[in-house]
């Protein structure tokens, strides 16, 4: 195939030998050569210089795995015309799953076979591609079929190289004197698995079609649209949105076949005058819930920033469910109260994610970190999947509390005298006023990540002190970098606690 | 008023439980000359309604806030998560998960939302409030706003009586108003006793858990003006009520309860001044 690409693009005469080449190892070798260049005997693994002394003055040119890719799956979406289960299988094969395809070529199992095969060589013969076929009831013995160039049913008879392994287990095999698949698949597989290893049975089973082995199919399912066309332009608002109810409840039939909920929905009006206007919608949990989507559409189109001006009208109305989730029928808990709770919050908080935008609607993620300000991360509740985050601490595990209620961020700097330079502070001010420390806890000591790449000045080492003044106003503090690390560090106000 | 308390109490007790226990409680503490127990009054708080948090002076804005999701743990128990609606930009100051889950609530279990400006803010605690799904929401407010009118905290108590969703509003920085809220409170902190820390063997002069001075403004079923220091404690959600001898040295215990006092004197001779004019 890769000689062939190159003949194509090139346009290197096709019955000229010539060979691409690659370094493999400090050599320069052949990746694949021409029909021609086959026939005098050269091969891929040759070395350029061996290959030369043969055929002098053989052209030579770079192989290019990524065109060859390219080409390759190019040649899997053209295939998708015989059947919608075609995988690719690098670097040269395609796996075409016709199960159920050919009687688009005759009533006849056999014949329609044969057709589709012509077919298929004819077509990659105009594109200048020569093609090996093979038929079998696994894809694995499909693949080692065509490789081989053996017919459909003569598993047997291929070498044991057509095993996907290392090339040791490969000689290995042959040293046994075990030559063919028909030898190894008269043997008991215990003995084989003791000898060879695992692998080996399991590559067996799946040639001989023992076990399934799953073909990717290149189509996803098609993203579910629904779509209006009026043949008078609607311009009433109501009649907008029971049209958009309608779509919804015809998207949402679609997603219950697949066993879906919608997490994301966009409507797409398009006015007669060409002009179009997306609306999206996301909601907390996938749902199939008409009325909860078509109150979100409701809150959505209050908070446009410029209304919605229907102008002449829309003469149609698209709905897709751009994204989905998996959402099976649930029984209801047996408490079911429990249930419409959590039905509730979830669309509480889609409708506030929908008017305020998703980033302001947060919930807190636990992070491992021992940095203060990196302990957790506020994430949209939209982003965010069911289930709680891990939290190390348990809440109310310390009698009194360890962490402030309020973070400052980022920290505030303060002045603050020390009775002595590596004690507590004794008196500090913050926003312009003066506060005596009556009680003081400390220091605990936090160091920065030596591994993030900031700069020395921000990893100075933290002693926070939990002090609190004769006001009985309680603070986090601390003092930013050792004596050691610094001459005169300076102190922050990290936060205030209740 | 004295008509609408007759009349609740010629209800059924059911509904009216925790408030008539409340009521006796203080009936009781009064006839024995002794002041009621403000604890018992917080502990006996319906939770489908809202109430009103003032912070004293300017540096009380944790203890208020503090405060705030204390009470809204304890009212919203285990009916529902706790939402905290915040102005968007607040100083720096941003809600700290590890401390709220060192006053012994689940950072995992509450939700915050930014609103850009306070009508977004008073739509979306509207909205929780009715939606039934939270337990408690949390709304800060700073100084007074015209947009927070006596309409607004009308709409917002109907919406917490419906659902049964405990409103609190965090007033920072504001005059009293009269609003729709069930009970007004006046926060400010108190020093810390180390006692507990000191049992467990910490240094003596350990800063301890949360305490507040705190002061009750009005209420609608018993008479106001009381004031009490308070501390809390994480493991079982309470508050407890601590005696106000001061140590030498602390900020007088009178200090609070004298404001609240000025300030219930001052609503008094504002009543008087409406109802004269």
């Amino acid at each position: 195939m890769p000689a062939e690409r190159l003949i194509k693009t090139r346009n290197a005469r096709p019955d000229a030998p010539f060979a691409l080449i690659e370094k493999q190892r400090g050599a320069l070798r052949l990746v694949a050569v021409s029909q021609a260049a086959h026939l005098l005997g050269l091969g891929a693994g040759l070395p350029l210089a061996d290959a030369r002394a043969r055929v002098p003055d053989l052209p030579a040119f770079d192989a290019d795995p990524g065109a060859d890719a390219a080409l390759l799956e190019r040649l899997a979406d053209s295939c998708l015309r015989f059947t919608p289960r075609v995988m690719a299988v690098p670097p040269q094969g395609l796996l075409l799953d016709i199960a159920g395809c050919h009687h688009l070529y005759g009533p006849d199992l056999l014949s329609a076979e044969q057709m589709l095969a012509a077919d298929l060589t004819q077509r990659m013969g105009k594109a200048g591609l020569s093609v090996r076929l093979a038929f079998a009831r696994s894809s694995d013995a499909a693949l080692a079929l065509a490789v081989h160039g053996l017919e459909e049913g003569a598993v047997h008879r291929l070498p044991v190289t057509a095993l996907v392994c290392e090339a040791s287990v490969h000689q290995a095999l042959r040293r046994a004197g075990l030559t063919h698949i028909g030898h190894l698949a008269s043997r008991p597989r215990t003995v084989l698995t003791s000898r060879f290893g695992q692998d080996v049975t399991y590559r067996l089973a799946r040639l001989l079609g023992e076990v399934d082995t799953p073909v990717i199919p290149r189509r996803a399912l098609p993203p579910i649209q629904c779509e209006a066309r009026f043949a008078e332009p609607i311009g009433h608002a109501d009649t907008v949105r029971a049209i958009v109810a309608d779509l919804a409840a015809d998207a949402m039939r679609q997603l219950e076949e697949r066993g879906k909920g919608a997490r994301g929905l966009q409507v797409t009006l398009f006015r007669c005058d060409g002009q179009k206007r997306m609306l999206g919608i996301e909601t907390a949990a996938p749902t199939r819930d008409v009325a909860l989507l078509m109150r979100l559409f409701a809150e959505r189109i209050d908070m446009l920033a410029d209304p919605l001006d229907p102008g002449f009208g829309y003469d149609q109305i698209e709905l897709a469910a751009v994204s989905a989730e998996p959402l099976a029928a649930a029984q209801d808990d047996f408490d079911a109260s429990a249930t419409k709770a959590r039905e509730a919050l979830a669309a509480l908080l889609a409708r506030l994610s929908t008017r305020l935008g998703p980033e302001r609607v947060t919930r807190w993620q636990h992070i491992d970190s021992h940095v203060p300000e990196q302990v957790f991360i506020s994430l949209p509740c939209l982003l965010q999947k069911e289930g709680r985050s891990a939290e190390t601490r348990k809440p109310g595990e310390d009698l009194v509390p360890n962490r402030p209620l309020l973070l400052l961020n980022p920290p505030q700097a303060i002045t603050a005298i020390a009775q002595v330079p590596d004690g507590p502070p004794y008196r500090f001010q913050w926003r312009g006023s003066q506060h005596r420390v009556a009680r003081h806890e400390g220091p605990e000591r936090i160091a920065m990540p030596w591994w993030d790449g900031r700069t020395k000045a921000a990893r100075l080492t933290r002693d926070y002190y939990r002090v609190e003044d004769v006001e009985g106003r309680r603070f986090w503090l601390f003092r930013h970098g050792l004596y050691s690390e610094k001459a005169d560090p300076d102190w922050y106000l990290h936060g205030l606690f209740a | 008023m004295n008509k609408k308390l007759s009349d609740s109490l010629s209800l059924p007790a059911a509904g009216w439980g925790h408030a008539l226990a409340a009521l006796g409680g203080a009936r009781a503490g009064m006839a024995e000359g002794t002041r009621p127990s403000l604890a018992g009054v917080l502990a006996a708080l319906p939770a489908n309604a809202c109430h009103e948090i003032f912070a004293k002076g300017k540096g009380d804005a944790a203890s208020l806030l503090g405060f705030g999701a204390m009470l809204g743990a304890v009212l919203a128990k285990e009916h529902g998560p706790c939402f905290f609606v915040r102005p968007l930009q607040n100083g720096g100051e941003q809600l700290y998960p590890p401390g709220l889950a060192d006053l012994g609530m689940d950072p995992a279990g509450c939700f915050s939302v930014h609103a850009p400006d306070l009508l977004a803010a008073l739509k979306a605690t509207a909205d929780i409030a009715r939606s039934g799904a939270a337990g408690a929401v949390v709304l800060e407010v700073e100084g007074n706003p015209r947009l927070l009118d006596l309409t607004a905290s009308r709409r917002l108590a109907l919406a917490a009586e419906k659902a049964g969703t405990a409103v609190l509003l965090l007033r920072m920085g504001a005059r009293e108003v009269p609003s729709a809220a069930y009970s007004r409170w006046l926060v400010a902190s108190a020093p810390s006793r180390p006692d507990r820390l000191m049992a467990m063997g910490a240094a003596i002069d350990a800063p301890g858990g949360p305490a507040f001075d705190i002061c009750l403004l009005r209420h609608r079923r018993m008479a106001a003006g009381q004031s009490a220091r308070l501390v809390w404690y994480p493991e079982n959600w309470t508050f407890y009520e601590e005696d106000v001898a001061p140590a030498p040295g602390e900020r007088a215990g009178e200090a609070a309860f004298g404001a609240a006092l000025s300030l219930v004197a001052r609503r008094a001779a504002d009543q008087d001044t409406q109802r004269a004019a």
